[in-house]
Formats: structure tokens, sequence, C-alpha cells
């Protein structure tokens, strides 16, 4: 999917400062809240997300993203 | 506003904002008001079901979504950002809604053996504004994931074909939510509850679950990345319906294999898999 992208780096940062940030509230935020260390030694399985995450945040930041 | 938008697409977004405010209007009234219509569970016994909690709870993911929106806004004009977000609805929307509403009327009984009684697939526990019988928050989290998932796989794999940029995008979505389904459905929070007696899981969540995840990315990515040509081909009014339609297409086939490899696991996979860690 073609998404056209602005020379602008907040902009083009917004979706995925929104899926950080909802995974900041939904996973781990709510399962600190929880109390079972089990759900936060478990973390790790969604880390593909974080690693995808601070990749596209730094090739946007360097421009590097589509244009 | 940075793209021209014309007449024909101007009605489309207007359409498309009516329908989904009326839904969700007569939806969450029905809900609150009159919940023995859709034979709604009881709430009790769960955390944060106040109509003020469940407003401010249903704020956080209306905040990320009115983020995406605006990004999808910018760079692809009203119009595109209007069809992604009544897309997600009507794709997810849709089949969550017929999963959950299947589960609660017992119709999976005629294709499932090995049921124990457990006849119901999931349903969700609290929120204030609906969409038929899953939270409206719900469906826009699967639009800002889905446009999410998809925009970083694109920032990630500009050359990358759209295959790989679409599975890629379901990964990640899948990714999330094997932390945050465990997080979710535990006795803290419990926002939505599983009743259903899949023989294989993971972290205790049904494996279609996962699987669901994946293909709605994935299609979706594929069915919206369509929508150019199918515009090109059939002009913005027609168009716009032959893209529903193909996302009902895409849907029904998702849903097919879904209850195929549900019947097929069910029969054959005894004694019961779930993949755990640490008793999750």
């Amino acid at each position: 999917m073609n998404m056209p992208n602005e020379n602008n780096e907040l902009l083009g940062m917004l979706p995925v400062l929104a899926f950080l940030g909802y995974w900041l509230y939904s996973c781990l935020i709510c399962a600190v809240l929880n109390g079972d260390p089990r759900l936060l030694k478990i973390w790790f399985v969604s880390s593909p997300v974080l690693i995808a995450s601070g990749f596209s945040l730094i090739r946007i930041f360097r421009g590097q993203a589509a244009r | 506003m940075d793209k021209e938008i014309t007449g024909t697409e101007k009605r489309v977004v207007w359409a498309i904002a009516a329908v989904l405010g009326a839904v969700v209007l007569f939806s969450s009234i029905l809900h609150h008001v009159f919940p023995w219509v859709l034979d709604v569970p009881s709430n009790a016994g769960i955390n944060f079901t106040s109509y003020r909690a469940m407003f401010l709870l249903d704020l956080i993911p209306i905040s990320m979504g009115a983020l995406c929106f605006y990004h999808a806004y910018r760079t692809t004009g009203l119009y595109k950002a209007m069809m992604f977000l009544g897309g997600s609805f009507f794709f997810t929307g849709l089949a969550e809604n017929v999963w959950v509403l299947m589960g609660r009327y017992h119709m999976f009984s005629w294709f499932s053996h090995n049921l124990d009684g457990v006849t119901g697939t999931y349903y969700f526990t609290r929120a204030f504004f609906w969409w038929g019988e899953m939270p409206m928050v719900i469906c826009l989290g699967w639009f800002f994931i889905a446009y999410s998932c998809v925009y970083i796989a694109g920032v990630l794999l500009p050359r990358g074909s759209l295959l790989l940029k679409a599975a890629l995008g379901g990964f990640l979505a899948m990714s999330f939510d094997l932390w945050m389904d465990p997080v979710q459905v535990s006795p803290m929070w419990q926002s939505w509850k599983w009743v259903s007696n899949e023989t294989i899981k993971v972290f205790s969540i049904p494996l279609s679950n996962f699987m669901g995840w994946f293909l709605f990315i994935f299609l979706f990515a594929i069915a919206f990345d369509k929508l150019p040509r199918i515009l090109e081909k059939w002009g913005t009014g027609k168009g716009t319906a032959v893209f529903f339609l193909t996302l009902l297409l895409y849907k029904a086939g998702m849903l097919v294999v879904l209850m195929a490899y549900g019947a097929v696991a069910m029969k054959y996979v005894s004694p019961p898999l779930n993949f755990t860690i640490w008793g999750i």
C-alpha cells in the first residue's frame, strides 16, 4: 500500500506513535496495573512491535521513509 | 486540506460518516438501554463498568484513532482516509459481530464436535460506544492498528512487494495481540471473555484469534491497495460499492477458512493443546 508522505517528520511519525501509545496502554500499563508478574514476563512476545516501530521512527527521522 | 475532493467523493464521505454515526448511536442505545434484545451477558463482578469509567477508557483508543485519521487525511486526502476508516469498520465490525452472535446463539454446534457443552465463542464486556455487539473502539482499534502496521511495513520495506508489506503488517499486529490478549482477558480487566472450547490455544487464547489478527490486516492491506485501480475502472460512486463488495468477499472467505480450521481442529486434535509460558 502506498501512502504518500509529506516532508514533515512529525506527521510521518504519527501512525507509529499511535501504535506505540496503544501498546503502552493496552499491554504494558494494563499488565503493570494487573499485578500478575507473569503477564509482564511475556512482554517479549510483542518485541517485533518495538523493534519495527523503533526502526521506522529512525528511518522517518532521518528522512529515509518513502516519499 | 492538501488533496482536492470531488463532489462525489464528498457525498461518499458524508454517507460513510452518517452510517458510522447512526450504527454507533443505534447500537449503543440498544446495548445499554435494551440489553435483553440481544441477550447481552451480565457484567457483574467486572471492573470499570460504570458509564464514566467506560467513557474515559473509550477515549484512549479514540485519541490514537484520531492521530492516524489525521495522518491519513493529510497524506491521502479525506476520501481515502474515510474509505480506510469505513472499510475497517465494515470489514472487522461485521466479521466480529457474526463471530460473537454465532457463539451467543450456539450456532457452532452444527459443525463442531467435542464441544463438551461449550458452544460459544467470545463476547465483549465494557464500552460506552458500541458497533453492533462489539465496542466501537475495537473497530477503531482495527482501523488504527491496520493503518499503523501497514504504514510501518511500508517505511521499513519501501521497495518490498505488496504481499510482503501486507504480511509484515499482519505479523506486527499479531505480535501485538500476543501480549495484549492475555493482559486484557486477565481477571482484573476482563475486557472480553472467551467461552470457546477450541482445542488449540496459545497463552490460553484460541489459536484462531491470532490467525484472525494476521488475516484481517493482511487481507485489508491487499484490498485497500486495489482501491485506486477500482476507482479508475468504476469511478468514485460505483468504485466505492465495488470496494466494499470486495471486502465482503474477503471477509466471507476468511470466515470460511477459520470455521473450517475450527471444525478440523475440534475433530482431530485431542487432547486439547495449550501453549503456555509460566502458566499464562
